[in-house]
């Protein structure tokens, strides 16, 4: 067991050092010059210089990463070029608004995929299960930027329940909540419905009913319990998925997090903050997998065996 | 029933959310579509932050409407240039105080003007101070700077951004504790920052000039138009900073009934530049004639631009005192420049490349219409289009034989002096635009720089744009136009829609 979970954790770490190289690449072989974006086009040549140098821009590409990598393990994690304040600093200042609508929309996500994969297979070949199936296809084919501008469409600008954009205030969540929520609940009423009506047909679940106990009983104490195991699982793989998707909401609901912050460095090829906040994502997906991999050895201790 | 009281928590929280923001309007909304980089007086390079920075504090100098120099709604009461052009005096009005109760005096300008020489601190307009010798404190309100050079483009950079800075206090707290919390002796008072948010502000009730009409002011980050045109139209904003022409158009077009709509020309011209060295076939003033008289600027900009330009005549604004009426214009006339174009030995035409920005669409869509009407005169025109950095070197370099160029004139250094400067044999820009020499020109462009007299100054600039232009040096095709939508419960002064004016520059004068 531990020798899986020490094999798994290098291979995590391995994956995580090769992202964070490609993203660093691909940001520093696009074009477009930071500091000449910054300065405007009638800077300077001596300006220019001396912007570069203090931001290590004018040093050979792999310097510069090596450079990168050995700051990140003592702990510095740059300068923002376009802020000038430490790159760290305007992270942990977005981590909160990110984390909270991330959140909550996985919240909401995981209450709706389960109550409507649970319903479709206790109603399986009913109306119920039918929509069921075709509000999570027509949820999962619709992108969600655009999900995001028909629904501020219809409720903020139409109807006027909510306002368009903002986190002041509690109605100002709603959308973004619900657009991260309405997506992602798809990924989870699917298998969830499945695994439901799998665990009905197990023959423990024969051996209950035949000894008399309460239908309501045996689905919500046994199998719904049952079922909902892989769901767990589940819900660390989806979540790098929920923080990349919520980058875009966040732009168009003017949602101060990480995602608006990654945009406009992108757009300013503020390297450095982009580099980082990468790399955070990239860590997390790399952990989250890990997690699922290490819990579902727990569950399934075949898996341990496995290479 | 648990649930049902979720669900009863959650409409009364939205009741009040939303009765909240309709509430009674002492509140103004601005939105700006990008945040602040960082609340710095001296180091910011985005307008946004000057926006914020220029509501809190007070300019040294103003400008007028067709850009003279005033003293009227700045912090000076009176100031004066040497015959020489050499030594600057100013007079501060006495009783102003910044937010928290110092005085403000002779002393916090010689800071602010440090503050923006010093090396260490960074300011990307350093070079524009450099020119200082020293600066002298003749008593508590007056002031005298010293310039180791003649220079009377100096009052343009007197404007010290747009803010005269608080000494004591900034010494006091340091340039971080600045930005935490600005504080100046303009019309409103720093209240808040909430990052990735918004920036709040409220009226200062003791201000010198005139008073804020609307207590509150809120900046609030809008990064995608979809989102900030729909909040503009259920008035959760009441006014947009840098709006896109595209949704401007669009909102005049379906929101005339909630929204008022404003224009004004900015303070920037856009060109086709030659290259004029002498290893490029612009070299010859007969052929860039030629290009002059085979366009059709007209065409151009109604294509490019729509109503939201007004075609150029010189370079300088038609609003600004500068502005040359009289500009040698060359009229659309195929025939004069195919005849042209035989005079310089080439009769059946010629091939030639016009490079612009990726990321100018304008500029792409003017070199289209451009390679089409030079067809017609028998020029073959390619048209390169590259990444802006790229381009920027490559220009630079003599390899485009022409390129279409927006000019900007900063609006925290308000001078047509950029305009002209870029023409003279010494200067940085000349190179970068093609190359040019006319000992006249630099003649003129070096007597601008001391004449003290503005009317005087003002004809000298339209007499340097007849030479230049003369030689097509370059062909200005327009002035762009900034189209401002806001609420039209908001009532803000006609004469603020002006480049040296600008409506979110006086956000004071704004009322409901």
């Amino acid at each position: 067991m531990k020798s899986y979970i020490l094999r798994r954790i290098l291979r995590a770490l391995f994956t995580a050092f090769g992202v964070s190289l490609v993203a660093f690449m691909i940001l520093h072989l696009a074009p477009g010059d930071p500091v000449k974006i910054m300065l405007g086009p009638y800077a300077t040549e001596e300006n220019v210089q001396a912007l570069r140098a203090r931001y290590n821009l004018d040093k050979p590409l792999h310097i510069q990463y090596l450079t990168w990598i050995k700051n990140i393990f003592k702990g510095e994690l740059g300068t923002s070029i376009r802020y000038n304040r430490p790159v760290g600093e305007l992270i942990k200042e977005r981590l909160g608004p990110t984390l909270i609508l991330t959140g909550s929309g996985l919240l909401v996500a995981v209450i709706l995929g389960v109550l409507f994969g649970t319903l479709a297979a206790l109603k399986k070949n009913s109306i119920l299960d039918y929509l069921t199936t075709f509000q999570t296809m027509f949820w999962l084919s619709i992108p969600s930027f655009w999900l995001a501008i028909v629904l501020l469409y219809i409720f903020g600008l139409k109807l006027r329940w909510v306002p368009i954009a903002g986190m002041t205030s509690f109605s100002s969540t709603i959308l973004p909540v619900l657009t991260i929520g309405l997506r992602e609940q798809a990924w989870f009423a699917r298998p969830m419905r499945a695994e439901m009506l799998e665990v009905l047909s197990q023959n423990y679940i024969k051996a209950l009913k035949a000894k008399g106990v309460k239908y309501e009983k045996i689905v919500w104490k046994h199998a719904f319990k049952n079922a909902l195991i892989p769901i767990i699982t589940m819900i660390a793989l989806q979540l790098p998925w929920i923080i990349g998707g919520a980058v875009v909401i966040e732009v168009v609901f003017s949602w101060g997090g990480m995602g608006s912050l990654l945009v406009g460095s992108v757009l300013s090829r503020d390297y450095q903050v982009v580099q980082t906040i990468l790399l955070f994502i990239s860590i997390a997906v790399v952990a989250a997998n890990l997690l699922a991999d290490i819990l579902y050895s727990f569950i399934d201790p075949r898996i341990r065996t496995e290479r | 029933m648990k649930f049902s009281r979720v669900i009863l928590t959650v409409l009364l929280f939205s009741l009040i959310a939303v009765s909240f923001s309709f509430a009674a309007k002492d509140t103004v909304v601005v939105a700006m579509m990008q945040e602040p980089s960082k609340l710095d007086p001296i180091t910011y390079q985005d307008a946004v932050t000057s926006i914020v920075l220029s509501q809190i504090t007070d300019p040294l100098i103003e400008v007028t409407t067709n850009g003279n120099y005033t003293t009227e709604g700045s912090v000076l009461e009176s100031f004066s240039i040497s015959p020489d052009a050499k030594v600057y005096t100013f007079k501060v009005k006495k009783g102003l105080t910044f937010h928290n109760g110092e005085p403000l005096t002779a002393e916090d300008i010689k800071f602010t003007y440090e503050a923006l020489k010093n090396p260490e601190l960074g300011s990307p307009h350093r070079k524009y101070y450099e020119d200082i010798e020293k600066i002298e404190l003749v008593d508590e309100y007056t002031l005298k700077v010293y310039l180791k050079k003649p220079n009377v483009i100096f009052l343009a950079t007197a404007k010290l951004r747009g803010h005269v800075l608080p000494k004591d206090y900034i010494e006091k707290v340091g340039w971080d504790g600045y930005m935490q919390h600005p504080i100046g002796s303009g019309p409103y008072k720093f209240v808040r920052y909430i990052k990735g948010q918004e920036i709040v502000l409220t009226a200062n009730e003791n201000y010198w000039g005139k008073k804020p009409k609307i207590k509150n002011l809120v900046f609030k980050f809008y990064p995608e138009s979809a989102s900030v045109v729909m909040a503009l139209q259920t008035k959760e904003v009441d006014y947009v900073i840098g709006l896109p022409a595209e949704d401007f158009k669009m909102l005049r077009e379906t929101a005339a009934d909630i929204l008022k709509f404003g224009t004004y020309a900015e303070f920037a011209d856009h060109r086709i530049v030659f290259n004029k060295r002498p290893d490029c076939i612009f070299h010859d003033v007969r052929l860039r004639k030629a290009i002059a008289y085979a366009i059709n600027i007209d065409e151009m900009i109604a294509v490019s631009r729509g109503d939201m330009a007004v075609k150029a005549i010189g370079r300088i604004p038609n609003f600004h005192a500068a502005f040359s009426p009289d500009v040698p214009t060359f009229e659309y006339n195929p025939e004069k420049a195919k005849e042209l174009m035989k005079e310089a030995g080439y009769p059946d035409g010629f091939k030639t490349k016009v490079y612009v920005a990726s990321s100018a669409q304008e500029a792409i869509l003017e070199a289209q219409i451009m390679q089409q009407q030079l067809k017609k005169v028998g020029i073959d025109l390619e048209i390169v289009t590259l990444e802006w950095g790229i381009y920027l070197d490559v220009t630079a370099e003599g390899e485009a034989p022409m390129f279409i160029e927006n000019w900007h004139a900063s609006g925290s250094l308000p001078s047509p002096y950029t305009f002209v400067e870029i023409w003279h044999s010494k200067s940085g820009w000349n190179p970068v635009f093609g190359t040019y020499y006319n000992p006249k020109v630099d003649e003129l462009v070096d007597k601008i720089k001391v004449t003290v007299d503005p009317e005087e100054r003002w004809k000298l600039y339209r007499e340097v744009q007849k030479i230049a232009l003369g030689d097509v040096v370059c062909i200005p095709l327009y002035w762009p136009i900034v189209g401002i939508a806001y609420n039209n419960e908001l009532n803000i002064p006609e004469e603020l829609f002006n480049a040296f004016k600008i409506p979110h520059y006086h956000i004071n004068e704004w009322s409901f």
